[in-house]
């Protein structure tokens, strides 16, 4: 309790109003009701201190998505000169028990960019995943990191391989393979290209009917110009069309009426392809599938 | 098997829910979303405007005092903050506008009926461009200058605040831009570069270029370009990997997704293979398809309610809406997270609780896909095409003029 704490004697609480008939009122705690009312007061006075930092901490604890608290503790922090190492250990604590919040993760870029070294933050990261790897917050982070300290080949591929291993749906780490490759501006060799098929190929063996790896492939192939065609025989390797009880696959066959359509000779087999989808491999997208034999039946008459 | 019957909505049940969210305190467990009271309470409000129970239901006293509570919450330089918990007594750096709470308070004032007479709108436009980043995005507010500090923006980087400053140009500035031609617009290319350069190799869009792709990032990124009139080739880099993309998050209900996480993960972990072969079933109709069919955020994630607003959305904005698979959608919310007290769930899971973000978003979803009893409504705006009528006939609406 603030109210009895002597060292908050000399603070007089700013109550919270709300007018007369206030929208989506919340039933506050009293503990939270009087952190507030203690909090305002010395953010109103822009105080940097100590109990600053205790009180931000307090109510960070209840509401983690207060934004402008965040803010306010950036400053403190940085005004104090305070450990910036121990912020960001509190922020471990924070960040492993509020997962899904973008305020923790904004207020750890900032000191992070402040203190310019990135030491043990992959490793936390992977703590992070651990619980979720998915965590759209914190691959954004890792992205932020990754350019801000520009350790581009510091183990970020290897990374992304270990999650792939536990997940191959992992649609996140697929995406953060394309990241590592193109996004430093310049395209890679022909021989990482190479390589990334291969991979890409080997995800598809594992689980043929796993978007992400079919995505990934055509991002790849579009990024360096080239032909959908490339891949052309794994296609007809998981979507035999002559042979539809054996088709395992419906990336395989919508890749597949993709390359069959960009060929005037082919343009029927194409349909055929999107015939099966509509009706059998992908029916929760039926009404999809026909329009696309519609365009390509357009484009065959034009 | 067969289907089962056609499910309806029970108005009634949602109306009430409603009718407690903006009648009773909110419980305890809202306190993290304290700073977004705006958000929360535009959605209770535009709800029952959905439901077309707004003028019935509340009394003009209500709607008054809800209209005076959320200018309580204007700021003297322009803008809003999200909740009166930000409200400092005097002016201070650490009570600054916030382009979420401002977009969602213009929001609330138009759903109740008010002419934003009092609205500082000039000053919200000239907000704007102090909003934006050299790189076309908006930051989320604008800490006030003080004696040993500049105005400085903050926030993430990411597509909701792109939005929400768009719309409030929309809102504000009128027809094309043209309301209020002496006010400096912020800078409309590059804001839909930054769009164009976000769109992902999948063809879904994330919060900035190389993030993945993200359905609530991708309605903000179609809204915006079609309220800035450039859904073409200069916002876009393919409207057709787009469309696929959108179309691709719906996917069957497995009866695993209905389950209670725990139980699924015994069955994974302990359970026979036909166990696990029917916790992965989905049933489906006579002509194939899957009875239950919602949507999910990014590949390969679980469905959630939100989403069939979000992926819905942007499709009507695309005007391929009809490329889904409505009856399944329209099941999957109806009886899998449809709640017993009115609202939805997030989750088709046991033991969940309906919450105001799913409940609204639930309901603006059911509406796109024109769901009897519920007000058509503005897929880019998101709020009933009446509410926007009211908007296009305010002053600065009309052709040719610039009253302000």
């Amino acid at each position: 309790m603030y109210q009895e704490d002597s060292e908050w004697d000399d603070i007089i609480p700013l109550p919270q109003d709300d007018g007369e008939l206030p929208l989506s009122q919340i039933a506050y705690t009293e503990e939270y009701a009087e952190a507030m009312a203690y909090l305002r007061a010395i953010m109103a006075k822009d105080e940097c201190s100590e109990r600053a930092l205790k009180i931000t901490k307090h109510i960070t604890e209840m509401n983690p998505a207060h934004y402008t608290v965040w803010l306010y503790r950036a400053k403190v922090v940085f005004a104090l000169n305070a450990d910036i190492r121990s912020e960001i250990k509190f922020l471990n604590d924070k960040a492993l028990r509020h997962e899904k919040n973008y305020q923790i993760w904004h207020h750890r870029q900032m000191m992070m960019d402040k203190l310019g070294d990135p030491t043990g933050e992959t490793e936390f990261i992977s703590q992070m995943f651990e619980k979720d790897s998915k965590n759209y917050h914190v691959w954004s982070y890792r992205q932020w990191l990754v350019k801000r300290f520009d350790i581009w080949d510091a183990g970020e591929l290897e990374y992304v391989e270990k999650l792939l291993e536990k997940d191959i749906r992992n649609n996140s780490a697929w995406n953060h393979r394309f990241f590592v490759l193109f996004g430093r501006g310049n395209n890679p060799s022909q021989e990482i290209i190479d390589r990334e098929i291969k991979f890409t190929e080997e995800a598809i063996f594992l689980a043929p009917q796993n978007p992400s790896p079919w995505n990934y492939i055509r991002g790849v192939l579009s990024r360096v110009n080239m032909p959908l065609s490339t891949f052309e025989a794994v296609c007809k390797h998981y979507a035999p069309t002559g042979n539809p009880s054996r088709i395992t696959s419906s990336h395989a066959l919508d890749m597949l009426a993709d390359i069959q359509a960009s060929r005037p000779d082919t343009r029927e087999e194409a349909e055929v392809a999107l015939q099966l989808l509509a009706e059998k491999f992908d029916p929760i997208r039926t009404n999809y599938w026909n329009h696309r034999k519609v365009l390509l039946q357009k484009a065959g008459t034009a | 098997m067969s289907a089962p019957p056609r499910p309806v909505l029970d108005k009634p049940r949602h109306v009430r829910y409603w009718q407690r969210c903006l009648k009773t305190c909110l419980p305890e467990d809202y306190t993290s979303t304290d700073l977004n009271r705006m958000t929360l309470g535009c959605f209770s409000v535009a709800a029952l405007d959905l439901l077309g129970e707004l003028p019935f239901l509340t009394s003009p006293e209500d709607r008054h005092g809800w209209i005076e509570w959320v200018y309580r919450n204007q700021l003297p330089t322009g803008g809003f903050r999200g909740s009166p918990a930000a409200d400092l007594g005097s002016a201070s750096r650490w009570d600054p506008p916030n382009v979420s709470a401002t977009f969602f308070a213009v929001a609330t004032l138009v759903n109740l009926g008010d002419g934003l007479e009092r609205l500082k709108r000039r000053e919200i436009l000239q907000l704007l461009p102090k909003l934006q980043r050299e790189d076309g995005s908006f930051g989320e507010c604008l800490l006030p200058a003080t004696e040993d500090e500049p105005e400085t923006l903050v926030g993430t980087t990411d597509m909701r605040f792109v939005y929400m400053a768009v719309a409030l140009r929309w809102m504000l500035r009128g027809q094309a831009g043209m309301g209020c031609p002496d006010i400096p617009d912020f800078d409309v290319d590059k804001t839909v570069a930054y769009i164009r350069s976000s769109q992902s190799y999948d063809g879904g869009i994330s919060e900035k270029p190389f993030g993945e792709s993200h359905a609530g990032m991708t309605y903000c990124a179609i809204a915006a370009l079609s309220l800035l009139g450039r859904l073409d080739a200069s916002g876009l880099q393919s409207v057709d990997s787009l469309t696929k993309w959108l179309v691709h998050r719906q996917v069957p209900f497995e009866e695993k997704d209905g389950m209670d996480e725990d139980d699924w993960q015994e069955i994974l972990e302990t359970g026979t293979e036909e166990e696990k072969e029917a916790a992965m079933r989905v049933e489906r109709g006579a002509d194939g398809r899957p009875i239950w069919g919602g949507f999910h955020g990014r590949c390969n994630k679980k469905a959630d309610t939100c989403y069939s607003f979000w992926v819905g959305a942007s499709l009507e904005i695309l005007k391929k809406l009809y490329l889904i698979d409505v009856n399944a959608n329209r099941r999957f919310l109806l009886e899998k997270t449809k709640h017993v007290i009115g609202g939805f769930m997030k989750l088709p899971q046991p033991g969940g609780f309906p919450d105001i973000l799913h409940s609204f978003l639930g309901l603006a979803a059911l509406g796109l896909m024109r769901e009897e009893g519920i007000n058509r409504l503005d897929a880019a705006l998101c709020m009933s095409m009446q509410a926007k009528e009211r908007l296009m006939a305010l002053d600065w609406w009309a052709e040719g003029r610039s009253q302000i």
